[in-house]
């Protein structure tokens, strides 16, 4: 996500896109992204986007809820209100391990979902590329090739693309 | 040379390998019946559990379609083909039930007369067991031959496998004690059957000609079942840890001692832990190499959890009555499930509309 000068190349199909992507990523460009109406498998490593950080922060987000939820269920049972249940163990790990897995799935998500807007820049109500004219198709039936590398113009974009036949070829921002 | 060419090639020898250890547990038989026969209804509630997983795949697929089914038609369909096989190898245990459930030869062992004249008699099991065994067997035709997506089938062949395979787990493994309970067994068997037909699956194809790059489905589809099943086993657990009653504890107390105990931490290991944790990074997802070895884990896991179900009520020599019984039905039932008809079935992919 990077502002300022953008370039894109529109696409009628997604195979001729995944194509241009390669072919920039061979290039050895920089700041690529592509904004496309449905997920496309293979776009990722098309474009050479290097894996996404978002599991880290979910696997930490998710243990820490859980040992958290763990942690508030041993001290309320054990330390703050000891009371034997029928002989039962005061740290009665099993009937704990139900919380603290939900509480795992649900600190993951949460984290994924934070960890998504923070990454993405979201919620924000404006792109240079929305200035592009025909844009909203980009969530009907069009594919664009966004390039964000100060060193490629419209001209060089067009050399690299040769034989793909993009619909446009436009500079923004 | 892949998995499957591998058993199509060596069926034949198979086939004689479960012949000569079905051999061994009928010599044993003679001796003591009682051992033989757990170690012959361990290794078929093991392996039929893979053609029943499938068969619950296949009828999921014709109800939902799509292409997901596709690359593991190959290996599933002539397990769900074969079903009507294990109708057969049923038999012995029909015929030595006295010596295998304890209600057919003293049914004061169960608490409750009611029960015994309404359901859990000698009469009843058989009639419930050909009810299940020939509707998994003609279902399963009607899946694999189906080609396209039905759900005409597909509904029906669902709905009968959720009675059938609660009846079945109740009547062949919960009453071999019958003073256990457990509402949610038959999900459970369930659930590890789909695990294991995945499991299945993976070992022998997991990333079949013709749709390379895809085995992260299968991946997925692995951990589902294998996050799914060992839910359900700990609720059951659960349940009878926080209810506490004489009965259930007894039946865990008994599973608790060596070496069953044992059998239970690596099989939660082998077919919980392992896909869970293994399967998490995309890249082992990817890898069919990696897909193979996790599947296997997972089937031995079952297998052993599947031991540790019937085993303890005959001693630690089920174990290797067991060993006999999973060698003698898998031998037999891969040499004819792995030859004549997967050589038929191979070409056949249906992929819904």
């Amino acid at each position: 996500m990077s502002e300022g000068r953008v370039l894109l190349a529109e696409f009628r199909d997604p195979e001729t896109l995944l194509d241009a992507a390669r072919r920039a990523r061979d290039a050895g460009w920089q700041g690529l992204d592509a904004h496309v109406p449905f997920a496309i498998e293979g776009l990722t490593e098309a474009l050479g986007l290097g894996p996404t950080r978002i599991r880290l922060a979910m696997l930490i987000g998710g243990v820490l809820s859980g040992a958290f939820v763990y942690w508030l269920q041993w001290y309320s049972a054990v330390l703050d209100y000891p009371v034997n249940s029928g002989g039962r163990p005061l740290n009665s790990w099993p009937v704990f391990l139900i919380p603290t897995f939900e509480a795992t799935v649900l600190g993951a998500t949460l984290t994924g979902i934070v960890a998504f807007l923070i990454s993405t820049g979201l919620p924000r109500l404006h792109h240079p590329a929305f200035a592009a004219q025909g844009f909203d198709r980009a969530s009907q039936d069009r594919f664009f090739l966004a390039v964000a590398d100060p060193e490629v113009d419209a001209v060089r974009l067009a050399a690299a693309l040769d034989g793909l036949g993009p619909l446009s070829i436009r500079e923004v921002g | 040379m892949s998995a499957p060419d591998w058993l199509r090639a060596h069926a034949g020898r198979l086939f004689l390998a479960g012949m000569a250890a079905a051999l061994l547990l009928l010599l044993w038989g003679l001796a003591a019946p009682g051992l033989a026969l757990t170690g012959w209804l361990a290794g078929l509630v093991f392996w039929l559990g893979i053609a029943l997983g499938a068969y619950a795949l296949l009828a999921v697929h014709a109800l939902t379609g799509g292409l997901w089914l596709a690359p593991l038609f190959p290996v599933l369909a002539p397990a769900v083909a074969t079903l009507p096989v294990f109708a057969l190898l049923a038999l012995p245990l029909l015929l030595g039930a006295a010596a295998v459930w304890p209600w057919v030869s003293d049914p004061s062992v169960v608490r409750h007369a009611s029960v015994v004249h309404w359901y859990l008699n000698l009469p009843g099991f058989a009639l419930r067991g050909t009810v299940a065994l020939a509707g998994w067997s003609v279902f399963g035709l009607l899946l694999v031959g189906g080609g396209a997506r039905r759900p005409a089938v597909g509904a029906p062949a669902l709905i009968f496998h959720a009675v059938a395979v609660t009846m079945i787990g109740v009547d062949w493994v919960l009453s071999l004690e019958p003073h256990f309970r457990s509402t949610v067994f038959g999900a459970a068997l369930g659930l590890s059957q789909l695990l294991a037909a995945l499991a299945w699956a993976a070992v022998l194809e997991p990333e079949p000609q013709g749709f390379r790059g895809k085995a992260g489905d299968l991946a997925r589809l692995m951990m589902a079942a294998a996050l799914g099943a060992i839910y359900l086993g700990f609720a059951q657990f659960l349940v009878a840890w926080y209810g506490n009653l004489p009965d259930k504890a007894a039946w865990f107390l008994k599973r608790e001692a060596l070496p069953w105990i044992l059998l239970e931490g690596v099989s939660v290991a082998l077919s919980a832990v392992l896909p869970i944790a293994a399967l998490l990074p995309t890249v082992v997802r990817r890898s069919p190499r990696a897909l193979a070895w996790i599947g296997g884990g997972v089937l031995v896991g079952v297998l052993l959890h599947t031991a540790w179900l019937v085993g303890p009520s005959f001693g630690p020599w089920a174990l290797l009555s067991a060993a006999l019984g999973t060698v003698a039905i898998g031998g037999i039932w891969t040499g004819l499930a792995g030859g004549p008809f997967a050589a038929r079935l191979a070409h056949e992919v249906p992929h819904g509309a």
